[in-house]
Order: C-alpha cells, then sequence, then structure tokens
C-alpha cells in the first residue's frame, strides 16, 4: 500500500478515535465482571463436588456404623445336609449364620439336637450319625434363632460276601463221620446259617458228602468239601487217616494135635489184627487145661502126659487163642 | 481463532500439594474403615484438606493463571491494574486498527469496548503483551459478526458506492480483505498470526490481501481515492 494514501488513513482514523474514544473503564468492569463470576462458579463447581462426594461418603459410613449397631441374626441354616444317609454312615453337618447386613457368617457355638434319635443321632459338633431308616429333623440353635434340616436314613445294604464252613479242616479216620456247618457271612459282618447249600466233595473216594454236610471217611487221603450258595463257595478240607490197627485175636498152631503120651509139640501163638494181618505172639501166657493129660511150659511146648485131651490156652491181654491136644496112650513096640 | 494462554497443568503438582494430596486420601481411606462415627472424623478432615489445600489451589494456578500463594482478592485487584495499564498502553494502536476496519467511529468504539471487556474475563494468568493479538481477534470476530448482521449485504460483496458514502478507501474493500489488509498493514501482523487469527488458511489470506490491492490500485487509478 502506497504510504501516502496509508498515511491519510491512518490520519483519519486517529481522527475518528480522538473524536469517539473507548471507554476502557467500562469494558474493565464488564469483563471484570464476567471473570469474577467465572472465578467464582469454578470454585463454586469444585467445592459443590467436593462436598457432594464428601456427603455421599458420610452418608456411607453413617449407614455403616447404623448397621453395625443394629446387626441381628436373622436366621441359621444347615449346609451340607446330605440328601440320604445309609444307616450307619456318619457325616458332618455345619450351620451358617445369617445377620440382618447381609452378611453370612460360620455359625459358632450351635446346638444340634435331633427331632429322633433312634433314626440320626447328632452330636455337639454337628456329627450326624444314621441308626436306621427313617426320618429325623436336625435342628442347630444358635443365640435362640433355630434352623433345622431333614434326614432321611435309608436302610443299610446288605451283601452276601462268603460262606464259611465249620469246621474248615477235619482229619478223620476212615470210617469216621463228621457235620460240616455252613455259615453264610454279610457285607455288615454279620453271619447266619446257610440253608440251601449244595454240597460236593472234591475227592468221592477219600470222602463223602451228603445233601446234609455229613462227612464220611472213605479211605485215607485228603479232600475238599465245597458248599455253594447264593453264588459263595465254602471249603473244608478232610484229611482222612488210616483206621486203628488193633489186636483181634489169639491163633495157636496146631489148633488141635495128636500126641503119645511122652511125646511133645511146640505150639505156635499168632496174633491177628484187625487190618487181617498176623504176627507171632511174644509175651504169652500158656496155660494147660489139663496137665495130667498135658503141660505146657513157658514157650509153648506141650508135652503128652498120658491119654486123654486138654485144652491149651495162650493169653494176652484181652485176647486167648486155644490148641486142642489129644493124648493117646504111649504105644509099646513089641 | 482467539487463543488465549493454554492451562499450566504442570504448576498443579507440586510437592506439598502431592503429599497433601497423599495424606488426604489416606485420611479419608481410615475413616472408611473405621466402622463407627469416629470414623467420619478424619472423612471430614481428609475431605477439608482436599478441597482447601489441593483442589481449590489447583483451580487457582491451573484455570486462572494466578501465581501460586497469592490470594484470590489481591490477585484480582491486582490482575485490575494490569489489564488497565496494558490496553492504555495498546489504545492508539487498537482504537486506529479499529477505525480503520469499521467506517462508523462510534461502532468501533462499542465493539473495542467489547473486545476489551471479553479480554478481562477471558484472559488465563499474567497479563502479557500477547494480549494485544487476542484483543484484535476478538474485536474482528465482533465486527465480522456486527457486519453481517447490521450489514447483511456486505458480508462478501465489496460495498457500493451508492449503499455507503466513501469515506475510507477501505470502504471499497470486502469486510475479509478488509480486516486482512489492516492486520497487515497496520496492525503489523504476519499472514501466518492473520490466518490464525481469522481461522482461515494462509492461501486465503493472501488471496484476500493480493485482492484488496488489486482494488485499491483500481480505485486510485480510477481517480476515486
Amino acid at each position: 500500500m502506497k504510504t501516502e494514501i496509508s498515511r491519510e488513513l491512518r490520519s483519519a482514523a486517529i481522527a475518528r478515535a480522538i473524536s469517539h474514544p473507548g471507554d476502557i473503564e467500562r469494558a474493565l468492569t464488564v469483563g471484570l465482571r464476567r471473570y469474577k463470576w467465572k472465578v467464582f462458579a469454578a470454585y463454586a463447581v469444585v467445592t459443590t463436588v467436593v462436598i457432594l462426594l464428601a456427603v455421599v461418603m458420610l452418608l456411607g459410613q453413617l449407614a455403616k456404623v447404623g448397621q453395625y449397631r443394629e446387626v441381628k441374626l436373622t436366621a441359621v441354616t444347615i449346609g451340607s445336609v446330605p440328601a440320604v444317609l445309609i444307616a450307619g454312615m456318619q457325616d458332618q453337618l455345619s450351620a451358617l449364620g445369617h445377620y440382618s447386613d447381609g452378611s453370612t457368617v460360620p455359625a459358632t457355638g450351635v446346638a444340634w439336637v435331633s427331632g429322633d434319635s433312634e433314626v440320626a443321632r447328632v452330636d455337639g459338633a454337628g456329627l450326624v450319625t444314621a441308626v436306621k431308616a427313617g426320618t429325623a429333623t436336625i435342628s442347630a440353635t444358635q443365640s435362640g434363632v433355630t434352623g433345622t434340616s431333614t434326614i432321611t436314613v435309608t436302610p443299610r445294604i446288605v451283601t452276601v460276601t462268603g460262606l464259611v464252613l465249620e469246621p474248615a479242616e477235619a482229619s478223620l479216620q476212615a470210617g469216621d463221620t463228621t457235620r460240616l456247618a455252613a455259615r453264610l457271612t454279610y457285607s455288615d459282618g454279620s453271619t447266619a446259617p446257610a440253608t440251601a447249600v449244595a454240597w460236593v466233595s472234591g475227592d468221592s473216594e477219600v470222602a463223602r458228602v451228603d445233601d446234609t454236610g455229613l462227612v464220611t471217611a472213605v479211605q485215607a487221603g485228603t479232600a475238599t468239601i465245597s458248599a455253594t450258595q447264593s453264588g459263595v463257595t465254602g471249603t473244608a478240607t478232610i484229611t482222612v487217616t488210616p483206621p486203628d490197627v488193633v489186636v483181634t485175636g489169639l491163633v495157636l498152631e496146631p489148633a488141635a494135635a495128636s500126641l503119645q503120651a511122652g511125646e511133645t509139640i511146640g505150639l505156635a501163638a499168632w496174633l491177628t489184627y484187625s487190618d487181617g494181618s498176623t504176627a507171632p505172639a511174644t509175651g504169652v501166657a500158656w496155660v494147660s487145661g489139663d496137665s495130667k493129660v498135658a503141660r505146657v511150659d513157658g514157650t509153648g511146648l506141650v508135652t503128652a502126659v498120658k491119654a486123654g485131651t486138654a485144652t491149651i490156652s495162650a493169653t494176652q491181654p484181652g485176647v486167648t487163642g486155644t490148641s486142642t491136644i489129644t493124648v493117646t496112650p504111649e504105644q509099646v513096640i513089641e | 481463532m482467539c487463543n488465549v494462554p493454554k492451562r499450566n497443568w504442570r504448576s498443579a503438582f507440586q510437592p506439598k500439594r502431592l503429599i497433601a494430596f497423599v495424606a488426604a486420601l489416606a485420611a479419608i481411606g481410615a475413616g472408611w474403615q473405621i466402622p463407627n462415627a469416629f470414623g467420619l472424623i478424619p472423612m471430614c478432615l481428609g475431605a477439608v484438606v482436599l478441597l482447601m489445600a489441593i483442589l481449590l489451589p489447583a483451580v487457582h494456578d491451573v484455570e486462572f493463571g494466578f501465581p501460586s500463594g497469592v490470594k484470590l482478592s489481591a490477585t484480582l485487584q491486582d490482575r485490575a491494574e494490569e489489564l488497565r495499564a496494558v490496553f492504555e498502553g495498546q489504545r492508539r494502536d487498537l482504537e486506529l486498527c479499529a477505525n480503520l476496519i469499521c467506517d462508523e467511529p462510534a461502532t468501533a468504539a462499542i465493539l473495542l469496548e467489547a473486545a476489551w471487556a471479553k479480554t478481562s474475563a477471558d484472559w488465563r494468568g499474567p497479563v502479557t503483551p500477547g494480549i494485544r493479538v487476542y484483543t484484535l481477534c476478538v474485536f474482528v470476530n465482533r465486527f465480522m459478526s456486527h457486519t453481517q448482521w447490521v450489514h447483511p449485504q456486505q458480508r462478501t460483496e465489496p460495498q457500493s458506492q451508492e449503499a455507503v458514502p466513501a469515506l475510507s478507501p477501505l470502504a471499497t474493500l470486502s469486510p475479509n480483505e478488509r480486516v486482512v489488509v489492516v492486520l497487515h498493514e497496520f496492525a503489523e501482523l504476519s499472514l501466518a498470526e492473520i490466518a490464525t487469527l481469522t481461522g482461515s488458511a494462509l492461501a486465503d489470506v493472501i488471496h484476500l490481501l493480493q485482492h484488496a490491492e488489486a482494488s485499491l490500485a483500481r480505485s486510485r487509478a480510477s481517480g476515486s481515492l
């Protein structure tokens, strides 16, 4: 822009400004009034916000104080209650205390009571024991507030776990008999006589068994007797020993003899046993029934004395054997 | 775009203030934990400390740019004196620009007073010479608004010789051109400052200035000036 024009414009503007000056004081009055209002408003907003927050916190604190003052136990509930408890089982119960401030804490100092101790018992610590089938109401009381819960007890389920024969082992002599008893054992530890048992002998040549459990020893050996009922089997071991061998008799040989007076004969004494065997008898007591006819010494030597008949006896404890000696007159050889 | 000095957030974070802030929060937290009426005491103390020692001083420093530690009443009194002194010192310059931009001296005076009032209401922090540009910016905005509402026909079109008496050669320019010419030639603002002040692109400012100078040259050549 040309300097000349610029100068003209400037001088004209200055002239107008001088004729119409701006009022700084009025502008400052208006501006500073607004400014003070802005300052006041800013301070007021911040102060109001802080006061409101403080009031909210104070109200919350007062409410909290009120809650602490008035907190009461409103209810007691029993937790961890099993739906069903089998007779004989135990379970630990717990009680919770509910307070007026909405809090829930484990109840302490609880008095536990069972409504039916024949069905379920409960001790002071809340340990409940199922006794028999039925329903019992368990109560937990704290500070006069009681909570209840119902426990259903179901019967104990008993299963057959085994079969036991008595005696489990037996030793018999051949020919002897014994009766085995069968008892069923149950899961609860109880036992009961088995009544429908199927008896089987593992070796009938050693021992036989009948339907009543009567075992008959047949011959020496070992046999296993089995008894089965309801899917379970019990066994007994039967050991059969040979029968005892006993002296059944005493036999003299010869059982009869004919001698001439003056002749002698030696008798032999044999013991006979129950198993049919024989053995020479020793220590036999010899006796002649008629010493005038025939005499016998301690070795069984018989001496014919005169004609007649004499019975020679040989005795051992319990058995006696005899031999008949016929004495004929001495023949005179001419 | 009339910009006042930005908020100095850093001034809010002072060691003493941070310590007081932590102490206030600790007191409030401690009071909250006490489950009886005694808990109200530390809570109230904490709230008072939070307000008086932290928040209000922070507003004092950040929002209004007041010197830290100075009372509000004294600050306001000092501010009035400072503004008065600065406005008086800039009066001739601003009144010149106002009367160059605005043909009517009474209107120019009123618009300038309005600019001073808004400046004194808006200015943040210490009063510095930079307040001149802000005052000019507010004046220009006021002038443009006044032009739009009082003389709608002058929004973009140059004033016709018949409609407005030719009090100034600048009257042949559009308001935008006139503002750019005055701010550049008489207020001695750079084109970049003018662009920022008017919220226009720099290219537009250059175009307006070139067009204005061409119009003034044509008017001078035609003998109307």
